[in-house]
């Protein structure tokens, strides 16, 4: 135990140091994207702090105010176990950035870059409340450029997101194996939920390599005869099947090596628009395939909190298309979508829960509800299956 | 069926264009739905799947409305009803292939297998008419309100009821299986389905000319159907007429479905003459006790040397003739249909999809059930788990959309 403060103070840095270069590149595409684009970031030598607290009372201060730009979000839990996340979401509940899983103690941060508006601080407490508000003035720093521009824009935060996911994904995945070679059961079952979620969200990507995917997140039965099991998905069944970490040390080195593996070869990726779409499209099919079913986590019952994943890295990918999309005749229809997402999330949110994984265990889903995600995922996955046509070139 | 696939695949568009022409002449022309080349027209003054001749393959399907608005109802049901109409025709209802990047428009199933006399037809529940939903409360047919709980009913809310139902009958089942998938694809984000069953052989005789059917149970079903091409019954049993209230519904109908179980292995361990007796009529014949022929009228006043009737008192055909029902008939136009086996017994859940088109169904379906739920001898036997009744809308006009009259 005497190591994890050390260990997180590492990660501290490490996150941060990737939210600044990522609003440091963020701010040269737009600056690209349109000779006459404005950047009130530029005056400036880094992105403005804003400092949150989350206390029993949820956010606090409930109201900041700030100028336009890239903004860190520096995230502290003063020791209160009733919300250990900050979201910063439109006023139509579109999550634009999120730091989750700061238990009692925990800090960590994230960095956007905002325009003039209103947006909600959202520190969710159990039984509703604890939010508070920014406030954000100034000039608008939102590039108006062509359609092109807008979609290239579109591709270059997606490939950044892409690459702090697998990041994210890196980092978690240490920690876990660290675990299990210490042979630590309880945290290891702990990590095992947050540690996937980055990967849930991205996986489209990692299934663009042979066999990557399979390598990591391959179920039993998509073994082939003779051929060895790898990854999350072995590991899980001998956690929670067999309840002990025996038997996974080198099934966690693997893993160790093949997360890494995907992190380099995410760092040659270019994306086409239309991959954005269809991505979008594919971690839906997962959600109503694999996660509503319960498929993916069969002996970890974690399969909610990788419904997450799925549905952060599709409603991110349709984000970040939908300018272009308004401005190509397309804004009802990306307004459909939008709301369409903000449904299947507030049905989620309902099973929200306040321990280490964020959410219920498979168990809690409600046969009523399974049938109603189900039909919400098929009304969100039909117009989305439409986008890619409408951005490819 | 692996010939007539052969043929209409070789034929290619061409046969189904043939058929169009063919089509207009044919509507109650053919005999035994062979023909999987035919086209039963879309327009008329009633739905099409009705009066048809009962054609080979069914799939039914309840859907529930998600659609918040009285526009976005109209919205649906126009939009199902241009995708029906190309779907009679064997048309698909947009590209099945085109733009490399985006789904295609038509799922591509029924690709080069014709029109296969596919009909579409719709039905509204009746909480469509629901007061504060759809502001249609006071266009609400007049009868279309609940049949309540029947005797012998095991409903379950499952496989029951719904805001629209789609009857698609064809003679190929991959026909009527894209019809309603693709109509449950266009519906996304307005309608969900609530439930749906696949009928795989038809067990009713709907025209004058069809040969009647078997069911299940083996025996002969709908002998005594009232039949499509006799104008004066349909008129009389079938449509909704002048007198009713709601103009708009004139020229429609009611249909009442119901999912009847087969209880298959107690049937079929029960001796030949329980069979006959429990059904009224010889297995082979299909003839009345009282009979020779299939087509013999029933004696319902013979008796055995025995003093007792010929027909038992809780014979089915007994308790189902219009003649003990006040005169009541209906037009039958059932499927038989397994989904498999029962996982709680191991044994086949199967039985027939009976679907039954009238003009009021409380006093035909609800009054003809209510004496067969109680003393039906055959209750032994089945089992009724599902359905709903639906207020049939009339035939929609070129150019109109099924149930246009409820937004004029």
């Amino acid at each position: 135990m005497v190591q994890f403060p050390a260990f997180d103070a590492l990660r501290w840095r490490r996150v941060l140091t990737a939210g600044l270069s990522a609003a440091a590149v963020a701010a040269v595409v737009s600056a690209c994207g349109s000779a006459n684009a404005t950047s009130t970031s530029g005056s400036r030598p880094g992105p403005e702090v804003l400092k949150v607290t989350l206390t029993d009372g949820g956010c606090s201060p409930k109201k900041l105010t700030t100028k336009a730009g890239a903004l860190t979000f520096a995230v502290v839990n003063d020791g209160t176990k009733k919300v250990s996340e900050l979201e910063v979401r439109k006023t139509d509940g579109v999550i634009l950035g999120e730091k989750e899983g700061l238990v009692s103690d925990k800090h960590g941060s994230f960095t956007l870059r905002l325009g003039p508006g209103h947006y909600v601080l959202g520190c969710p407490l159990p039984l509703g409340g604890g939010n508070g508000t920014l406030v954000v003035t100034g000039k608008p720093i939102s590039v108006q450029a062509k359609s092109g521009t807008k979609l290239a824009a579109a591709v270059a935060a997606y490939k950044l997101y892409v690459e702090r996911q697998v990041a994210q994904l890196r980092q978690g995945t240490k920690r876990f194996t660290a675990a299990l070679a210490a042979g630590d059961l309880g945290k290891a079952q702990r990590l095992y939920g947050p540690t996937r979620r980055h990967y849930e969200a991205i996986e489209p990507v990692a299934e663009s390599f042979s066999s990557l995917d399979s390598d990591i997140d391959a179920r039993i039965n998509n073994v082939a005869p003779g051929a060895p099991w790898t990854g999350f998905h072995h590991i899980e069944q001998i956690l929670w099947e067999k309840n002990t970490t025996k038997g996974t040390a080198q099934l966690g080195k693997t893993l160790d090596a093949d997360v890494a593996d995907l992190q380099h070869k995410v760092a040659t990726l270019s994306y086409q628009p239309a991959q954005l779409a269809n991505g979008s499209v594919e971690l839906l099919n997962e959600v109503a395939t694999s996660k509503i079913t319960g498929e993916e986590d069969r002996y970890s019952h974690t399969d909610l909190s990788d419904f997450q994943g799925n549905l952060a890295g599709a409603r991110k990918a349709f984000e970040l298309l939908r300018p272009a999309l308004d401005a190509n005749g397309n804004r009802i229809l990306g307004n459909t979508i939008a709301q369409r997402f903000a449904v299947v999330q507030q049905g989620l949110d309902r099973y929200r829960r306040h321990t280490p994984l964020g959410f219920a265990y498979y168990g809690a889903l409600t046969k009523a509800d399974r049938l109603a995600f189900s039909q919400e995922v098929d009304a969100l996955a039909e117009p989305l299956s439409t986008v890619a046509a409408k951005v490819s070139g | 069926m692996a010939t007539r696939r052969e043929f209409l695949a070789a034929a290619g568009v061409g046969a189904a264009g043939l058929a169009v022409g063919a089509g207009a002449t044919a509507f109650f022309e053919h005999d035994d739905g062979s023909s999987s080349g035919e086209t039963v027209p879309f327009h008329g003054a009633h739905q099409a799947g009705i009066a048809t001749a009962a054609q080979d393959r069914l799939v039914f399907a309840a859907f529930d409305v998600t659609a918040a608005t009285k526009g976005e109802l109209r919205e649906l049901l126009h939009e199902w009803t241009r995708a029906a109409e190309l779907m009679t025709k064997g048309l698909p209802v947009g590209p099945p292939a085109g733009d490399k990047n985006a789904p295609p428009a038509d799922t591509g199933e029924a690709l080069g297998l014709g029109p296969a006399a596919l009909t579409v037809t719709f039905g509204l529940g009746e909480y469509i008419f629901a007061p504060g939903r759809f502001g249609l409360s006071s266009r609400r047919p007049s009868l279309l309100r609940s049949l309540g709980k029947l005797p012998g009913d095991e409903l379950d809310p499952a496989k029951s009821g719904g805001d629209i139902c789609v009857q698609a009958c064809a003679d190929d089942p991959q026909v009527a299986f894209h019809a309603i998938r693709d109509l449950a694809r266009i519906g996304i984000g307005s309608a969900v389905l609530r439930w749906a069953q696949l009928g795989f052989g038809r067990t009713s005789s709907t025209v004058s000319t069809q040969e009647t059917p078997r069911n299940l149970q083996g025996f002969k079903d709908g002998t005594r159907n009232l039949h499509g091409d006799n104008a004066e019954d349909m008129n009389r049993f079938v449509w909704v007429g002048d007198d009713e209230p709601q103009a708009w519904f004139r020229g429609g109908s009611y249909v009442v479905a119901r999912r009847i179980r087969m209880l298959i292995n107690a049937w079929d361990r029960s001796v030949l003459s329980d069979q006959e007796n429990t059904i009224g009529r010889f297995k082979l014949s299909g003839a009345p006790l009282t009979g020779h022929r299939e087509h013999d009228p029933l004696d319902l006043e013979a008796r055995g040397a025995d003093g007792r009737p010929v027909i038992p008192a809780n014979a089915h055909v007994r308790l189902a003739a219009p003649s003990t029902n006040d005169g009541a008939a209906i037009l039958r136009r059932g499927y038989s249909f397994t989904d498999g086996i029962d996982a709680a017994t191991g044994e086949l859940d199967a039985g027939l999809f009976f679907i039954a088109y009238q003009r009021d169904p409380h006093k035909q379906f609800a009054a003809i059930q209510t004496r067969l739920g109680s003393h039906d001898a055959l209750n032994e036997y089945i089992l009724h788990t599902g359905g709903g009744l639906f207020a049939v809308p009339p035939g929609i006009r070129p150019g109109g959309f099924v149930a246009d009259g409820l937004f004029a």
